[in-house]
């Protein structure tokens, strides 16, 4: 036994004590605080997916002719195919979901100031890359609507001015919808998505471990440590989460199951398209304004948030104290749910 | 929270993440038992002598290979090659990509598969369809109608300069062809039909008289060409080049194969309904059929065996009391339905079905020799249909119907089908009416009463339906009766006695007048008016008076 | 609440909550233990079974990879005639009948392939055995390996059956969905056309005029 830990040991020159003290970040007291562990909520579902994804992709067949049948095969034939699907699909959902609030507790609490500002840009790049793994893997079933959200897509790259007709061409490699398509959306959702990610993921905790996390004093919390451990108090904690999230999709899988919908059929638009849920702010944007006008604004709009600590910086220069951001956040997030609202209860 | 506290709430959520998958588990199980019904046979295996045909055809006809991957047999690996394949001796053998096959697919093709349905079949009135092709029924198609042969079109069509003869044959070939059957013929190199009795076929349905294979009309390719007035056919009585009869395909189509079809009433109404024979309409109308159309949903009309009692209840079909296996009987399907008609209601007159051991109906009158010749009895028949019955009536309530039914069929016999047929035998005998069909009125009218109104009458008794045992039946029939035939048959007569034939004249109108005097025709020979008074009376005392 | 971006805190900060630091050790231990132990037989359980359904679904189906095949007629093939049927996955298999009866036992249908290394055997009817060209194997008629280095292996038998007078062989098949599941997987314009009572009409799809309305 001795032996086999002198073997380790001296191969792996790190002792106990190094390791101990790496994994054993100690964690501000506010992080009992539920909702302070949003951010480990999305890493825990990215982890779902993964392993959901793998075993998915070994069914799956890009390509026009087999996307459908492949994933209707899984949905239908393959033992727990169906509760596979369904997890994935959940987890999808949840950890959009998990990333957004995670972000706005983080602006509304101010973390992403100096020294933070790259992490914050950092988790607008997860942000992103999370919404287009989402939307990638939505076109991947190549039924009617993901068929026709992906068609829409394709057209908002479209309306970028001078670079629209390249983008497009990238994005669906020809002119239009083609052969090749399913297999580069594949890429990217099984892919290029996942490696960015994880690099993303990373970056995100490292610069977290580097900096700490952000520390806050709530004026109930009488306990005279600032700290307490990640092993085993914090993990608990995120076993209790990832317990509940597993029970919570589980349920949902067996409640709500990821179903099939009418084969893409590229010659009849479906009566009603929409979009998954997150996307219907975005939806909506291109229903109210003109196509490049909207393109280009909810660009803006993405590349405002993510310079967004250097801008509140500015401010905060300008005028100390200044509560600038409250106001900005507060107006952006009640316009994205009320268009979002208004995009869920309306058919067209 | 307390360390300890977390981890009682990790063992309670781990216990709760536990339950939630054996939720899941639970899920699967319902899934896979909720599918697994059609899945587990539910898949089309294309055998490895059948794959290039279907390759090529899915490209040429899709739809019937379409039709074949929904057959039980593109399940159990029979395809293509499996039915058409054909011997190089047959009569319309060809070369066709590698392969000798044949187009027409007959029972006897059929057989080696399903040789107890074919057995039953063949030995059913149904094969024997195809003998009407030299009966009264088909003389008026082929002479009434048209004309045995061609002739001369009565003026030119514009646009079609072709049309230089006039195929006297068409409304045989499209009308009574399609459902009793056709002579299936090879077109000659002189036009001419080489049928069954040419090619004279041994018991393995090879032709014996080989030589004239050599007259046969051939495609460029090689592929013998059948007759056009003979094919497409899928008449139930078929007379196929191979010495068999009948066509499988007849109820269960081709390339489907389909028992659900056979199953329902609209599949037998192909044939069985119009003026002459309206069981469909008639099964329409009855309690039976109503129930069909509000039930259908509930028929399982897929299932593999389909046992009254057992697979379904809710409803008869025509298939269900005719053919169909049911709990009683042990589930035994019969490919004869004569097997459970215990009257036959074509004739002019119903006869009782006692049939001998070749299934052909006995006609001896005799009792003693009757009996002696008799293999399976009406009885025997109507036993067998009794217990359909019985898996929804009481053995009272069934016996009550076929009272019912008997006294509607010997009432149409005995007032009209027998005493219709004596007159008729009369006038012939005597010579006042020629023995050319349908030349004389009186013809027509006998032919109207028996062939069409009489057997309404009958078969609406039959399958309850009193519309057509009634207003479409023996009213028509009466009207018939009293009104042309009974006065067109006098009209012979005196037609006859003025051009001198007053003997005769006489004995038939003997026979009329005798007929005419019996008590239940009384009535319309006078006298009816003391009758008349105590109908009234009874009308009054039973509904009060004006 | 202000947030305060903390350096790197001391040991001596942190609530250090490991078991075992308080009174009543034994108790406490034996508490402990039996928490420890529950924790992970729960998560082990919990996370076992979700790995097991992982396994069940990437083990290959079963289920679909055989059916039982019409190969002919029993009169058809002669007591001591054989012949060749190709399963739809392309596997060459003998099929022999061995004795006089018409039962299932009186056929054998032997594959092709030989049990040593895998090549394909073919009958050499002069002699009256199969013979595998890789490493000179030779197969008596009932499959059984008499010479080369398969000697004492047989030809795997594939299961027969007779029914009605017809010879079925269970084969491993290349098998595609039927028409039914195609049909309700394809149906383009949103109509379920499989929940349609049979006696119903055609489904009307929706057509422009509806489109507007809606």
């Amino acid at each position: 036994m001795s032996r086999l830990r002198d073997f380790f040991s001296e191969r792996v020159p790190v002792s106990p004590e190094t390791m101990r003290e790496l994994t054993n970040e100690p964690v501000p007291n506010h992080l009992k605080r539920w909702w302070f562990a949003l951010g480990g909520t999305p890493a825990y579902l990215f982890i779902i997916m993964i392993v959901t994804g793998i075993l998915l992709a070994c069914y799956y067949q890009p390509g026009p002719t087999t996307a459908y049948q492949s994933v209707r095969y899984i949905t239908e034939e393959v033992a727990f195919g169906w509760y596979i699907r369904s997890l994935h699909k959940w987890s999808a959902t949840f950890m959009v979901a998990g990333v957004i609030l995670h972000q706005l507790r983080v602006f509304f609490t101010g973390a992403y100031r100096r020294p933070r500002e790259l992490n914050w840009m950092i988790g607008m790049g997860l942000l992103v890359s999370t919404l287009v793994g989402g939307f990638t893997g939505y076109s991947l079933v190549y039924e009617q609507l993901s068929f026709w959200g992906a068609t829409v897509a394709s057209n908002i790259a479209d309306s970028v001015p001078v670079l629209g007709g390249f983008l497009k061409r990238m994005l669906l490699a020809g002119e239009s919808y083609n052969q090749h398509t399913l297999s580069r959306f594949f890429v990217i959702h099984a892919a290029l998505m996942p490696t960015l990610m994880v690099l993303l993921l990373v970056l995100h905790i490292a610069m977290v471990r580097m900096h700490g996390v952000t520390e806050f004093r709530f004026p109930d919390d009488t306990s005279e440590k600032r700290y307490f451990n990640f092993v085993p108090d914090h993990l608990f904690s995120e076993i209790i989460v990832g317990l509940l999230l597993m029970i919570v999709l589980s349920t949902l899988a067996v409640a709500l199951p990821a179903e099939m919908g009418p084969m893409a059929d590229p010659l009849t638009t479906p009566e009603v398209i929409k979009p998954e849920w997150y996307f219907y702010v975005s939806f909506r944007w291109l229903k109210l304004f003109p196509a490049t006008v909207a393109v280009l604004s909810m660009g803006f709009i993405v590349f405002l948030f993510f310079l967004w600590p250097l801008i509140d910086g500015l401010i905060r220069r300008r005028w100390p104290g200044s509560e600038a951001s409250m106001y900005v956040g507060a107006v952006t997030v009640l316009t994205i749910i009320a268009l979002t609202v208004w995009e869920a209860v309306v058919a067209h | 929270m307390s360390l300890r506290a977390k981890q009682v709430v990790i063992i309670v959520l781990g216990l709760a993440f536990l339950g939630s998958l054996l939720l899941v588990q639970y899920m699967e199980v319902l899934r896979k038992k909720q599918e697994g019904g059609d899945r587990a046979t539910a898949h089309v295996v294309v055998p490895q002598s059948s794959q290039s045909c279907v390759k090529c055809h899915t490209e040429k006809t899709p739809n019937i290979v379409e039709h074949w991957r929904y057959s039980t047999h593109s399940q159990k690996g029979v395809g293509c090659l499996d039915c058409h394949k054909a011997d190089r001796a047959d009569a319309d053998a060809f070369d066709h990509e590698g392969a000798v096959i044949a187009t027409i697919v007959t029972p006897k093709d059929c057989s080696g598969c399903h040789p107890r349905e074919f057995e039953e079949f063949t030995r059913s009135h149904h094969s024997a369809a195809g003998n009407i092709l030299a009966s009264l029924d088909n003389y008026l198609a082929e002479t009434v109608e048209g004309h045995r042969g061609n002739f001369n079109p009565h003026g030119p069509t514009a646009g079609r300069g072709d049309i230089t003869t006039v195929n006297g044959m068409a409304s045989a070939a499209s009308g009574c062809q399609q459902c009793h059957g056709a002579k299936v013929a090879l077109k000659g190199k002189d036009g001419a039909k080489i049928t069954l009795d040419d090619l004279k076929p041994d018991a393995s349905g090879r032709p014996t008289n080989t030589a004239i294979l050599a007259t046969v009309q051939r495609t460029p390719e090689g592929k013998p060409i059948i007759h056009e007035s003979t094919w497409p056919n899928t008449g139930i009585g078929r007379l196929n080049l191979d010495g068999s009869r009948g066509s499988c395909s007849a109820c269960h189509s081709r390339h489907d194969f389909s028992p659900r079809r056979a199953r329902q009433p609209e599949n037998c109404g192909k044939c069985h309904m119009g003026p002459d024979h309206p069981q469909e309409e008639i099964y329409n109308e009855s309690k039976h059929g109503i129930a069909y159309r509000d039930l259908v949903s509930r028929m399982n009309l897929d299932a593999k065996t389909w046992v009254l009692g057992q697979d379904y209840s809710a409803a008869p079909t025509c298939a269900t009391c005719h053919m169909s296996g049911n709990v009683r009987n042990g589930g035994k399907v019969s490919h004869d339905p004569g097997e459970r008609i215990s009257w036959t209601n074509r004739p002019p007159i119903s006869k009782l079905l006692d049939t001998d051991q070749n299934h052909r109906i006995v006609n001896e009158a005799d009792p003693e020799k009757r009996k002696a010749l008799t293999a399976d009895s009406w009885g025997d028949k109507r036993r067998r249909m009794k217990d359909v019955c019985s898996h929804c009536h009481s053995p009272d309530y069934v016996s009550a119907f076929y009272t019912q039914y008997d006294e509607l069929v010997i009432l149409y016999n005995e007032k009209f089908g027998k005493p219709g047929q004596s007159i008729m035998d009369e006038l012939y005998k005597q010579g006042l009416i020629t023995k050319t069909q349908f030349d004389e009125p009186v013809e027509w009218t006998w032919f109207y009463l028996w062939h069409h109104e009489g057997r309404r009458a009958r078969h609406g008794a039959s399958m309850m339906a009193p519309d057509y045992t009634h207003w479409h039946g023996m009213f028509e029939v009466a009207d018939r009766w009293y009104m042309h035939f009974i006065p067109e048959a006098r009209e012979v007569v005196k037609k006859g006695r003025e051009s001198g034939k007053v003997a005769q004249a006489d004995a038939a109108t003997a026979v009329i007048d005798k007929i005419m005097a019996k008590p239940e025709h009384s009535w319309f020979q006078g006298g009816m008016d003391a009758q008349y008074d105590e109908i009234r009376k009874q009308m009054e005392q039973r509904y009060g008076s004006k | 609440m202000a947030g305060k971006i903390g350096s790197e805190p001391d040991r001596e900060d942190r609530d250090d909550k490991t078991p075992g630091s308080s009174a009543e050790p034994s108790r406490r231990d034996a508490l402990g233990m039996a928490l420890n132990t529950g924790v992970a037989l729960s998560l082990g359980a919990s996370y076992g079974v979700l790995g097991g359904y992982a396994v069940t679904y990437l083990y290959p189906t079963q289920r679909q990879q055989k059916a039982w095949l019409f190969v002919s007629q029993v009169s058809a093939i002669a007591s001591g005639g054989q012949l060749k049927f190709q399963a739809p996955s392309g596997a060459a298999i003998a099929v022999a009948r061995i004795a006089e009866g018409s039962s299932a036992e009186s056929f054998i249908a032997l594959s092709s392939t030989c049990p040593h290394m895998g090549c394909q055997v073919y009958w050499e009817s002069a002699k009256q055995r199969f013979f595998c060209p890789c490493h000179n194997g030779v197969f008596n008629a009932h499959g059984e390996g008499i010479e080369g280095p398969p000697k004492g292996q047989n030809l795997a038998h594939y299961p027969v059956k007779v029914e009605n007078g017809l010879l079925f062989i269970e084969v491993p098949t290349e098998s595609l969905p039927t028409e039914r599941k195609r049909m309700a997987s394809a149906a383009s314009c949103g109509c379920d056309k499989r929940k349609l009572p049979v006696l119903q009409n055609e489904p009307q799809c929706q057509t422009e005029d509806d489109h507007e309305q809606a």
